[in-house]
């Protein structure tokens, strides 16, 4: 795709060591040197065509048993209603907002590796960025079902929608909840239309290649017929490139509408100007360390060190460290304003954000999320697989209690002291949490069986003969 | 291919810009004080030579501020897209000092005429200001604005020292020292830029605050600078020396930047009105009641035209962003805008009921520009235009300007 | 209907060593004077649109539109279901309260863009076509791996049986196959 990934050096600089002073180290190749077209496209096929192995069994008996648990937990709350959770006046919007907030954010990391990183060149990306791209898709499921299951009566969803109903009825476009219809349903669909346009030329090589019959015409129609024509080729990379251009506004006001959910209404905590940036970097410093902590395994187990590089897990890791600064800084400016602004509520929901009744959450989430990332900035660790994947446990930690903080934390001491009350988490309200994460880990399962799991031809390009004439001689 | 170091060097007409940038700055400066002087009635007086002194001051120290900002984010991104710029960012930030002992005076002398709160009698009749002079009170605001000149001066004379040393020795470590500094320096940066701008432009309304205050300031500084850095990057490749290296790719990648930076300005700052809209807390909301009538509505909407519309329309274009010659119009729109939106942050919380400009607040940002002008080719022309060590490749299929202008293009 | 074939075959198939020699051979083709012809590559390559002489994509068009059409959508949608059908009073806002309607209007536009950019491909290229000539070929599954191709149809006014076969040896091709319809 030369057109879109353009090399570092056109237009570029590099620093020129001086003949007698070391020059800059020399930087992983993102591709095992060794690899031709025939070898990465039988590497990355056998993933699917090779026989299942028997730790995917293992893996999939254990996540039909979350599956269950997933199903029961849906059942009993739709025949029992939303009572069985732990939610009640001040806290109505208690585990089923925060796992949504939270699956929502893992999701953004897939489109910014896919859409933002492709339009800044980066060609890191293109061994990760099928991974992320599904996981983006199968957080969202996960995500969109919350506030469905939230709404008491699950059935009337489509009320939602602005339809000319019988009642003249509309949705009430003043409220953010409104827009984050929009938003997420708009997200969902583009991430799989984006998802899917991606796949298509990596389907046909799946057809091409496969000597099942069956297969072949499955992955034949997946493929819309694609032929790699030149005029295929040309249409096909505008698109990607303007898909790309698409997604990254939008993966942005995503999130962003996900904020104003909250900092729309004037409940002090939830009422910060700065929610819609913060919201966003803490979506991405979520995704890329689920991303970390999903490649990191898949990695060893498929032994894809020659398609994921050190150098992969080290910027992965990079980004990760620079959004939970980010993320760090919205936690303290939010504290400075609480200050400076004088106003008593802002003070109070502070003082009892760091002290009060669910303080063990706001110091537990310094920890993951302030704390933990910061030995991100020694190289060392970064090369240390068992010591990021630990990490990036502590973010997927963090970026959960963050969002518990920001939800309970406020809601539960409102303007009104006469509401005050407790929140906790019922059985039901954990059992769908699990239950989802066994969704999500069940529907990844299924992709890496069926999917090219990394960009089939994406990945052929790294090894290109332009490319490989203009690389840096590192 | 190595250039030899002399083909960089700083043309000649740097000189005469440089010393007539001082002329405009001497007569700025006097035109200021005779201003001082004027009576009311002709748009002069102590009160308003300090606001403006203020606005002009704050605009071009934010030129210098961002490209300290700038400068970093290239350091740590790996300095692919900045090399061009990164002499022009260097010096630029290499004038923080001096910008920050332009405040001196008025700091001593000015700061009542420009800030509510420094009336302790202000501070007490409300409540809610009652509870802020602990932190906005003169002693430790002036504090404050010292610690900020310190740590960005050591900032931005490292980053420079180093980058003549790399020069010199051509020993890479000084870039890896660069890097390692950029690090750490950008959380001091983020820090204290937001410190900055909420005791120098938010508390010209003591009442107002905003958690998104200092991210979108601060952008607006960044944007100001890298305007005016693409608008010197131009002059110098159509007219001077880089005409030789520059080519349609760096600025189609500055230009892209530019549209981002001009997206992310609009991003923010929508957000922040649209939550202070829909929430519709006094406390903040007069803060856009303010500047949605009397006048001042024209001048938002003037920001949301030219600071946004036709500046992102334009640099959708990509033959714009390849052509310097275009490219400087938008990014010479976008610096000028900038002083538009100073105006909007400043002025409406001295002249409440209505549109007020004055011909001084005109005159000071020409005034500091030809002091900030006058500093920055100073340092810029002691040194070769472009980093010696990192040496441009030329992608096969680029053109530099010089031969694209052979083509015919 | 039954399809009348006018020639007794598709055309040619010539296989290539690589993206240079194939990028040479689409040029020497394309000046020969042949029309009808199409390339095929396991990976995009830069500039062989224009060897071929294919004319710029038409997705952004399509995508602009869909853009354009979105955001218009989304905005009168807002506008008449607040202002105009059922205007109601919340907490004392307008009824066009433009600025809260940015965000969905966002939204739409983004949808109807992504519409376009991907219908727009799948369409403008014909797809999808589960059958075409060219997969009679044994040795075109390799196009999706390491293959490199150049077809001429045999409905180009300059197609001459052996001539074109001739000719396509000619420019280095590795092997020229017929390809049945």
């Amino acid at each position: 795709m030369a057109d879109i990934t353009r090399t570092r050096e056109e237009g570029g600089f590099i620093l020129e060591p001086s003949p007698t002073r070391p020059g800059p180290p020399a930087k992983i190749p993102l591709l095992h040197p060794a690899h031709n077209y025939e070898t990465v496209t039988r590497k990355i096929t056998s993933l699917v065509f090779n026989r299942t192995p028997s730790g995917w069994y293992i893996g999939m008996a254990i996540l039909g048993l979350g599956m269950m648990l997933f199903t029961a937990s849906v059942g009993y709350l739709f025949a029992r209603g939303v009572g069985i959770w732990g939610i009640n006046i001040p806290v109505a919007w208690g585990f089923d907002i925060i796992n949504f907030v939270w699956w929502i954010g893992i999701g953004h990391a897939g489109t910014l590796i896919s859409a933002i990183l492709l339009l800044l060149h980066q060609e890191w990306r293109t061994s990760i960025n099928r991974i992320a791209e599904s996981m983006t898709l199968f957080a969202v499921a996960c995500a969109g079902m919350y506030p469905i299951l939230h709404l008491g009566r699950p059935w009337l969803a489509y009320w939602l929608l602005p339809y000319p109903s019988p009642t003249n009825l509309w949705p009430q476009f003043r409220s953010p909840l409104v827009w984050d219809v929009f938003a997420v349903s708009t997200y969902a669909t583009v991430s799989l239309l984006f998802w899917y346009t991606g796949l298509v030329p990596d389907l046909a090589t799946m057809r091409d290649r496969t000597k099942n019959r069956f297969l072949r015409v499955v992955y034949g129609m997946g493929s819309l017929g694609w032929r790699g024509s030149a005029r295929h080729w040309n249409n096909y990379q505008m698109a990607y490139l303007l898909l790309a251009g698409l997604s990254t506004p939008l993966v942005v006001s995503v999130h962003s509408v996900v904020s104003f959910d909250f900092a729309v209404s004037i409940l002090p905590g939830w009422h910060s100007t700065i929610f819609p940036p913060y919201f966003v970097a803490g979506a991405i410093f979520a995704g890329f360390a689920m991303v970390l902590t999903i490649v990191i395994p898949l990695r060893a187990f498929y032994r894809l060190h020659d398609l994921i590089t050190m150098r992969h897990i080290d910027n992965m890791a990079k980004v990760t460290l620079v959004t939970g600064l980010v993320v760090a800084y919205g936690y303290l400016s939010e504290i400075f304003f609480a200050y400076y602004s004088g106003e008593y509520f802002e003070k109070f929901f502070i003082t009892n954000r760091i002290t009060g009744a669910y303080a063990w959450s706001f110091w537990a989430l310094i920890l993951c999320n302030v704390i933990a990332p910061q030995f991100l900035w020694s190289k060392r660790v970064r090369h240390n697989l068992p010591a990021v994947f630990l990490l990036m446990m502590f973010v997927n930690i963090g970026m959960w209690l963050e969002r518990f903080v920001i939800i309970v934390g406020s809601l539960h001491r409102g303007h009104l002291p006469s509401s005050w009350a407790q929140y906790a988490g019922t059985f039901w309200d954990w059992s769908l949490f699990l239950g989802t994460m066994a969704l999500f880990l069940f529907l990844f399962f299924l992709f890496i069986r069926a999917l090219p799991a990394i960009a089939i031809f994406e990945t052929r390009e790294l090894i290109h003969p332009d490319q490989s004439q203009t690389e840096t001689p590192a | 291919m190595r250039m030899v170091d002399t083909e960089y060097s700083a043309p000649r007409e740097l000189l005469r810009t440089q010393t007539l940038a001082l002329i405009v700055g001497i007569v700025g400066l006097v035109l200021l004080l005779l201003g001082a002087f004027l009576p009311e009635e002709l748009l002069g007086g102590t009160e308003q030579f300090w606001r403006s002194y203020l606005m002009g001051w704050t605009y071009w120290t934010g030129v210098a501020l961002g490209s300290l900002g700038v400068l970093m984010i290239q350091h740590l991104s790996g300095g692919v897209w900045g090399a061009t710029l990164r002499r022009f960012l260097e010096a630029a930030a290499l004038t923080i000092p001096v910008m920050g002992v332009l405040f001196v005076p008025l700091a001593l002398l000015g700061l009542p005429y420009v800030y509510e709160w420094t009336d302790p009698a202000f501070m007490r009749e409300s409540e809610i200001l009652s509870q802020k002079t602990g932190y906005l009170n003169t002693p430790f605001f002036l504090i404050r604005m010292l610690a900020y000149f310190v740590i960005w001066s050591v900032l931005a004379v490292l980053l420079h020292r180093w980058s003549s040393r790399l020069d010199r020795t051509g020993d890479y470590d000084y870039a890896s020292r660069q890097a390692r500094l950029s690090g750490p320096g950008m959380v001091l940066y983020a820090i204290t830029m937001t410190l900055f701008t909420v005791d120098v432009l938010l508390s010209l309304d003591a009442e107002f605050f905003s958690t998104m205050w200092g991210p979108l300031v601060t952008l607006s500084m960044i944007l100001a600078a890298f305007a005016l850095m693409i608008v010197i990057l131009s002059f110098l490749t159509v007219r001077g020396p880089l005409s030789q290296v520059v080519s349609g790719e760096h600025f189609l990648d500055v230009g892209k930047l530019l549209l981002a930076f001009t997206i992310v300005w609009t991003y923010l700052s929508f957000s922040q009105f649209l939550i202070i809209y829909s929430g519709n807390l006094p406390t903040e909301a007069q803060w856009y009641v303010t500047r949605l009538q009397g006048g001042w509505e024209w001048v938002g909407l003037a920001l949301l035209v030219f600071q946004f519309i036709l500046p992102f329309l334009l640099l959708l274009s990509r033959g714009l962003k390849r052509d310097p010659r275009m490219l400087v119009r938008v990014a010479l729109l976008a610096f000028l805008m900038q002083y538009v939106n100073i105006i909007w942050l400043t002025v409406p919380n001295w002249h409440r009921d209505g549109f007020y400009l004055s011909w001084m607040d005109l005159v000071a940002p020409i005034a500091f520009g030809g002091i900030f002008l006058m500093l920055f080719t100073a340092i810029l022309r002691a040194r070769p235009l472009l980093p010696l060590h990192v040496v441009p490749r030329r992608h096969p299929r680029a053109r530099t300007y010089t031969e694209a202008q052979h083509a015919g293009q | 209907m039954t399809l009348k074939l006018e020639t007794p075959i598709y055309g040619l198939l010539a296989e290539f060593d690589g993206e240079h020699e194939l990028m040479h051979a689409a040029e020497q083709v394309r000046d020969a004077g042949y029309r009808k012809i199409d390339a095929y590559t396991p990976v995009p390559v830069h500039g062989l649109s224009e060897a071929l002489g294919l004319p710029r994509s038409r997705v952004p068009l399509i995508v602009l539109c869909g853009g354009l059409i979105g955001g218009t959508t989304g905005l009168l949608l807002q506008y008449w279901t607040m202002a105009k059908a059922y205007p109601l009073n919340v907490a004392g806002r307008p009824l066009a309260a433009w600025p809260s309607f940015i965000p969905p209007a966002f939204e739409m536009t983004i949808l109807f863009a992504s519409f376009g950019a991907v219908f727009g491909w799948i369409l403008l290229n014909s797809l999808p076509q589960p059958y075409h000539p060219v997969f009679n070929v044994k040795r075109f599954e390799r196009a999706t791996t390491d293959g490199w191709f150049l077809s001429i149809e045999a409905s180009d006014p300059k197609f001459e049986y052996g001539e074109t076969r001739q000719f396509l040896a000619s420019l280095g091709a590795k092997e020229v196959s017929d390809v049945e319809h």
